[in-house]
């Protein structure tokens, strides 16, 4: 069986089982961890089948079961020696040796070439290894800028950077490799020293991981070799007795001067600061009232110039009257045609004012570039990025748990999003809130989740998403959850409820002014003040709070706030009796219809002449109607852009272009590719803004060139939801194969994402897996009224009935277990998708 | 039984249970959504947020009037999904009989809900999440340069 998984998915499987390794060599590594990394490992080979790395990962985890009796620390050293030792020498080593011997020219030159893939295999991972450096590299500058809250950032650390060299040897990038590791030496130094995680130690960790990050980007092999030498410099500047706790001063002593330094060296020290002093003095905090001010008089100066334009407009009629007045002709006269001299004076002003108004014309089309470019800068300087948000609840929250003794990891979930900087300071305070009462009222203390059978450390998951018009925050613990039998007491016993109210409605009582479900009172809770705030805050916001539990399962919060709207201006044309909006911004030109263009071959597109020379041409009201006949004749040519494409879309009439107020659309009309959002007129109608992308894909995708399949109906796309990697790829290549879409996620919170955001035919799940259990997933989806009905197909190593059973009980529709047999898996996804949908599977269309 | 608003489409008599909507307000200026399904008359605005309107008479397959500005919406709301549904003339808000979930004599399941029989005969009880379903499932997922969507008029 080994020999049908490629070696991308080998390799996969190397860098995971790398990562479960150093879970346990970790010292600091919890014993439940550590029994979980080895069951993990153990299930990961045997669904690859590489036995003999499964037989001895059960054989750790046995061991670590049985940890408390034997204290085998030295039969767990060994055992892991053993397992290195097979995995290192054995299968995967196979995977390097039947490698070709040089990569591609067309490779990356920082792509070793003594690396052993084939060139396109590299290039997928050489992107691959692009993107997780990119990620690991922010989540090491993070760690670093949070030592000094944070000391224990620093095992993050090295544990990111280990599996950083990890990747980067995977990948071949030797050059990121050996910097790792260097860093890595160094960084266990740190460790095990006892330091200041003051501003210098920071400073100091931030230039290597700069360095780091350079090098991760050099292109050539010089450029590496030069920070490679930079790195050694900096890392010489890293030395533990520099920041040790006791020596203050010496650290001052040994720091190395500029002077010490190679010329080099000082050079980029310098640059460095003076990049720091840059940015320090670039960003200064302003009250957000005084940007509200800015953003009103910069709507102000809007509104006028379109005034200005206006009275332009008029005066233009006038110049004409009066120079027919003048001179008979409906022309104003011009410098090289004088009238006659009866009415020089008369003409000359009429001249002047003409060359006025002209310039006034030309002045207010600056005025109306700057203003735009005023209106949309201020408005990004209103909005801030929810990561900065998250970031600041960190600490706060690190405080909590350790106030209360209990052990807590936050993970958070689109941070990428943005929301209005006056929203976001608003609703700073109810998500600390909202987070101090996971601490105090969801999460347990770890000896009572040992008995639960729970990780020791809890798990505090926040989330932003949009939905529609609003911004979710959604705070989830996987605590003690509400116990509604005890709230219902001792809701009856304040008087607040009666024997008939129903257990769906207990929740909001939570809510209730004065009422705590905890019985003793202290800094973090139990005082009944404080979600009846959360919830006053948040809808004097025009938002809303609700709340789920449930009793040992946790506790989730969802805080719903209205985004703020986003300002644009749109070139609007009228195409099939309707107006319809593109962003300017996409807008490249505009041309009169016809325009030049050439006769298509069969099934090819018009192309039309623009400045940006030959380019696609479509027919707007063909693709609205889907009718290839126009009822009524284009008269303009929109050239738009999309990436580096550049198309023409015939319309009706132009209309102009307005600063419109943006609607986001709500799910429904999410689905429709063609929209990309919306505008509300001052009349009450709304004008839909054409998505361009969408069209540019369409073009790209060239449709009309798959004349043996039909483009309306595109293969069945498949969700595919599995925490691990190689298993993914695996399942993928089988599906893909197979000729089906296949999208995957790394988690049921990453699946359920997907799902709300397009259409898939099958849900493929695993069950164990982090942030939302697959059991979780696919009651979610059955509670959802979309999502009902989506077949789901569980996946998974647990192979007892009784997971078969769960899986079935909770809405599955198939039920497959590990190690993966694809002709059984590609039968089950017929089975669920239909016979209809299975025929398209075939990429040429066969049956 | 339960309350719930009944109207009448197309000659049937249809009813939505009180907590299955939100309120009944008038459309604004509808705007045709390209590409959208029959079923979806347009959209409107509501409360500062673009509104699907799905026209009920034609997801029923019942002959009934288009919807136009001025005429009643009952906003419903299913999870994130926020709609009006124009019902075409609304009789009265009153007691039926709830439907059981099951085939009975007295209560049959269609695709949108259940019939149930009263004593002005039978009745439509709505379910909002199925129509919501119907409504997801109809919306076209692509574009092609030439053929889009599946309101054809050739």
């Amino acid at each position: 069986m080994t020999g049908q998984w490629n070696r991308q998915i080998l390799k996969s499987f190397a860098r995971e089982a790398d990562q479960y390794l150093f879970l346990l060599e970790d010292p600091a590594t919890s014993v439940a961890d550590r029994r979980a990394a080895a069951h993990a490992l153990s299930e990961l080979a045997g669904t690859l089948e590489f036995s003999r790395i499964r037989d001895q990962a059960r054989l750790l985890a046995s061991q670590l079961d049985e940890r408390d009796r034997l204290d085998g620390l030295s039969a767990l050293r060994q055992s892991l020696e053993d397992l290195r030792q097979i995995y290192r020498t054995a299968e995967l080593r196979t995977i390097h040796l039947e490698g070709p011997e040089d990569a591609d020219d067309d490779t990356d030159p920082a792509f070793d070439r003594d690396a052993h893939w084939d060139s396109d295999t590299a290039r997928v991972l050489h992107q691959v290894f692009m993107d997780e450096a990119g990620e690991h590299l922010d989540f090491i500058m993070e760690q670093i800028v949070s030592l000094p809250q944070n000391p224990g950032a620093l095992r993050e650390l090295l544990r990111r950077t280990h599996t950083l060299k990890g990747s980067a040897g995977t990948v071949g990038m030797s050059a990121v490799g050996r910097a790792a590791h260097r860093i890595e030496e160094r960084l266990v130094q740190l460790n095990s020293a006892e330091l200041i995680f003051g501003d210098a130690l920071v400073d100091a960790l931030l230039s290597v991981a700069q360095c780091l990050g350079a090098l991760v980007k050099a292109r050539t092999g010089a450029e590496q070799e030069l920070l490679l030498h930079q790195l050694d410099t900096r890392l010489s500047q890293l030395d533990p007795e520099a920041f040790k706790r006791q020596t203050g001063t010496r650290r001052k002593q040994r720091r190395p001067s500029l002077t010490t330094q190679t010329l080099e060296g000082a050079n980029i020290e310098r640059r460095q600061t003076n990049d720091r002093r840059r940015d320090e003095a670039g960003s200064i905090r302003v009250e957000v009232g005084n940007v509200e001010e800015l953003i009103n008089a910069a709507d102000l100066v809007v509104a006028h110039r379109a005034d200005i334009d206006q009275q332009i407009a008029l005066l233009e009629p006038l110049l004409k009257s009066l120079a027919v007045a003048n001179t008979g002709s409906a022309h104003p006269p011009t410098i090289t045609n004088p009238a006659g001299d009866t009415r020089q004076a008369q003409q000359d002003t009429l001249l002047s004012v003409q060359q006025v108004v002209d310039t006034l014309r030309s002045n207010t089309e600056g005025l109306g570039a700057a203003s735009r470019e005023l209106q949309s800068q201020l408005t990004r300087i209103r909005m801030m990025p929810v990561k900065l948000l998250f970031s600041r609840l960190q600490l706060p929250l690190r405080e909590m748990a350790r106030k209360e003794g209990k052990l807590v990891r936050l993970s958070t979930l689109g941070e990428d999003a943005v929301l209005d900087r006056a929203v976001g300071e608003q609703i700073s305070d109810p998500l600390i809130h909202l987070l101090r009462n996971a601490v105090a009222h969801g999460i347990e203390i770890p000896s009572i989740r040992r008995k639960k059978g729970k990780p020791e450390v809890g798990s505090i998951r926040l989330t932003a998403r949009y939905q529609a018009d609003f911004l979710c925050f959604e705070i989830e613990d996987d605590g003690a959850g509400v116990d509604v039998a005890g709230l219902r007491q001792k809701l009856l016993v304040d008087g607040r409820i009666d024997d008939t109210t129903a257990d769906g409605d207990l929740l909001k009582y939570l809510f209730s002014s004065g009422f705590s479900t905890r019985k003793t009172v202290d800094d973090l809770a139990g005082r009944g003040v404080g979600l009846d705030v959360v919830q006053e805050i948040v809808e004097s916001m025009g938002g809303e709070i609700a709340v789920r539990s449930r009793l040992g399962g946790g506790t989730l919060f969802t805080v719903r706030l209205p985004m703020a709207t986003a300002l644009s201006r749109a070139l609007f044309f009228r195409t099939h009796d309707q107006v319809y909006g593109i962003g300017l911004s996409q807008v490249v030109e505009t041309l009169p219809f016809p325009p030049d263009q050439n006769s298509p071959d069969d099934g090819e597109l018009p192309r039309v002449k623009t400045r940006h020379g030959w380019v696609p041409l479509i027919h707007l009201q063909q693709v609205l109607t889907g009718n290839e006949t126009t009822q009524s004749p284009p008269q303009n040519v929109v050239v738009v852009s999309s990436g580096n494409l550049y198309f023409g879309i015939s319309v009706g009439e132009l209309l102009g272009s307005q600063d419109v107020t943006l609607k986001r659309l709500g799910p429904l009309l999410r689905r429709l590719p063609l929209l990309d959002s919306a505008t509300i007129t001052d009349s009450g109608i709304v004008r839909f803004l054409l998505n361009v992308a969408a069209l540019a894909d369409a073009i790209r995708q060239d449709p009309l060139r798959q004349t043996d399949t039909d483009p309306l109906r595109p293969p069945a796309r498949i969700l595919l939801a599995d925490d691990s990697r190689p298993i993914r790829e695996a399942v993928g290549i089988i599906l893909r194969d197979a000729g089906y879409l296949v999208d995957v996620a790394a988690d049921g919170w990453e699946a359920w994402e997907r799902l709300q955001q397009r259409d898939y035919q099958l849900l493929i799940s695993d069950l164990e897996m982090p942030k939302t259990h697959g059991l979780e997933l696919i009651t979610k989806c059955r509670h959802d009224p979309i999502l009902a009905e989506l077949p789901i197909l569980v996946l998974t190593s647990r192979s007892a009935p009784r997971h078969a059973k769960a899986s079935r009980d909770r809405g599955a529709d198939d039920f497959l277990s590990k190690p993966i047999q694809p002709e059984q898996l590609l039968a089950a996804a017929v089975a669920l998708i239909g016979s209809e949908i299975a025929r398209e599977k075939s990429p040429n269309g066969e049956s | 039984m339960v309350d719930a608003l009944v109207f009448r489409i197309g000659g049937q008599r249809c009813a939505l249970r009180q907590i299955h909507f939100s309120s009944i307000d008038p459309l604004g200026q509808i705007t045709k959504i390209p590409s959208a399904p029959r079923e979806i008359a347009g959209a409107t605005p509501h409360r500062g947020q673009v509104t699907v309107v799905i026209d009920l008479g034609v997801l029923l397959g019942l002959a009934s009037q288009r919807p136009k500005a001025g005429d009643s919406g009952i906003l419903l709301s299913v999870g994130d999904y926020r709609v009006l549904l124009y019902v075409g003339q609304i009789e009265e808000i009153c007691q039926v009989p709830s439907h059981t979930g099951e085939e009975g004599p007295t209560n049959k399941i269609t695709p949108y809900g259940s019939i149930v029989i009263t004593a002005e005969g039978e009745l439509l009880l709505l379910d909002p999440e199925s129509i919501i379903r119907r409504i997801v499932q109809l919306m076209p997922t692509s574009v092609t340069p030439f053929a889009f969507g599946e309101e054809s008029t050739t």
